[in-house]
């Protein structure tokens, strides 16, 4: 079917806040091209210099390796094709901010707090990556939330916590060993595409949880204006709010106040 | 509700994540890009199960020294291959697949030919731009896209353009 009228996105639309919510990482993903040189040792200097909270955690490089087989003997070639990007974490650990040469992401690990502090911290972040890189473009924009939503011990019911859960073939009612179920959204009107996974994530040291992964993301092209990425950004939490509230059941809402 | 593809997907299609660092993000990668590479591997639906890769992999082998031509033919580098597999990896799993094809100045190209007047031709450079312009009949199309893993819908509309299923 095709002709859905555009959906309205509300940004002023409150949602209740969630002391126990199960997000174990809140991701803002801007994919831009550096457009100056990108030289590993510089980056990591001059965001060591721009982010005294923040320690440098790891250098993200691409490999290749190769396999050539010949009659006698098959030879494994290995190469280093250079530096993707730098890694920093904050003081406390929450925060890891990957300087790539086709980006800047911000992760906040749990305890998540609010929608300002990542989104304050993130564009922070964003212009120490913008002063660096001089991008002149943004290629792309995700808002990503991963919510895991851990069963009680003993009790694996996961359609109690989460709807539509996956259901078994009408034929054959017999238990899930585990599933995968991806959703694509459009959205009319709009320039976003919703990526919805819910999965299940078995862990030997924890217990069974569900995953509800919610990411929202644009690849229409943006000019760098602060003001139009905010918008962006809000409408895309909008629409991330209304997946995750409209995919848990009351009883998991009762889980996370 | 299912919206038409090609209709409804105004931005891109392809399985790229926003990049996240926790276990559960590289749990939710590897579970999804598991579940991808087996249909990849079909041949009703995947590059893989209709040789596509190979080919790739072959004329990037067959044309990465200079001169591979015998006229000054730029070497194509392993950047141009890897953006062109990501490129493969990228096509919406169905869709028809192109041919393969290499140029003077070392892009790789993939094409989709129904007839003289109704193609789409693709070129991959080491920057992973993707050149692309099309015959649809009278009309001519054309354009250029950064790459960054997700398949412009431009180029998808134009593939279901010229093979409507």
């Amino acid at each position: 079917m095709s002709g859905a009228s555009e959906l309205k996105i509300d940004i002023a639309e409150r949602f209740q806040h969630l002391p126990h919510a199960p997000i174990v990482e809140a991701v803002i993903d801007v994919r831009a091209r550096a457009e100056g040189s990108w030289e590993e040792e510089a980056v990591k200097s001059q965001v060591s210099a721009k982010l005294p909270n923040y320690s440098y955690l790891d250098s993200q490089r691409t490999y290749e390796t190769e396999i050539k087989l010949a009659p006698e003997k098959p030879e494994q070639v290995f190469r280093d094709l250079g530096c993707k990007g730098v890694r920093f974490r904050s003081k406390d650990e929450r925060q890891i901010c990957q300087f790539n040469r086709d980006g800047f992401v911000f992760s906040r690990l749990p305890p998540y707090e609010d929608w300002e502090k990542l989104y304050g911290e993130a564009m922070r972040l964003w212009q120490v990556y913008s002063d660096i890189a001089r991008p002149t473009q943004l290629q792309r924009l995700g808002l990503r939330f991963i919510n895991r939503i851990e069963l009680p011990s003993g009790e694996l019911r996961y359609e109690d916590y989460i709807q539509p859960a996956a259901e078994p073939p009408r034929l054959l009612q017999v238990p899930f060993h585990g599933f995968l179920h991806l959703d694509t959204l459009a959205v009319p009107g709009h320039p976003y595409v919703i990526n919805v996974i819910r999965t299940i994530q078995p862990a030997p040291d924890q217990p069974l949880a569900v995953i509800l992964d919610i990411d929202v993301f644009t690849a229409v092209a943006l000019d760098l204006d602060p003001r139009a990425m905010a918008q962006r950004l809000l409408e895309m939490r909008w629409l991330k709010n209304k997946v995750f509230f409209g995919s848990i059941t009351d009883k998991a809402l009762a889980k996370f106040k | 509700m299912i919206r038409e593809m090609a209709a409804s997907l105004l931005i891109s299609t392809g399985t790229v994540s926003s990049r996240g660092v926790s276990d559960a993000a590289l749990y939710v990668e590897a579970m999804a890009g598991e579940g991808r590479r087996r249909l990849q591997e079909s041949y009703s639906f995947g590059m893989i199960g209709k040789g596509v890769f190979d080919e790739l992999c072959r004329i990037f082998e067959d044309c990465r020294t200079p001169n591979w031509d015998g006229y000054g033919a730029e070497a194509v580098s392993d950047e141009t291959y890897r953006w062109a597999y990501r490129f493969l990896e990228a096509l919406p799993l169905g869709t028809r697949a192109p041919s393969v094809g290499v140029e003077a100045d070392g892009h790789l190209t993939f094409e989709w030919y129904r007839s003289r007047s109704s193609l789409l031709s693709v070129s991959v450079s080491p920057e992973g731009v993707l050149y692309y312009a099309a015959l649809l009949g009278s009309s001519k199309r054309s354009g250029t896209e950064a790459f960054f893993g997700e398949m412009p819908a431009d180029i998808v509309s134009i593939i279901h353009r010229l093979f409507p299923s």
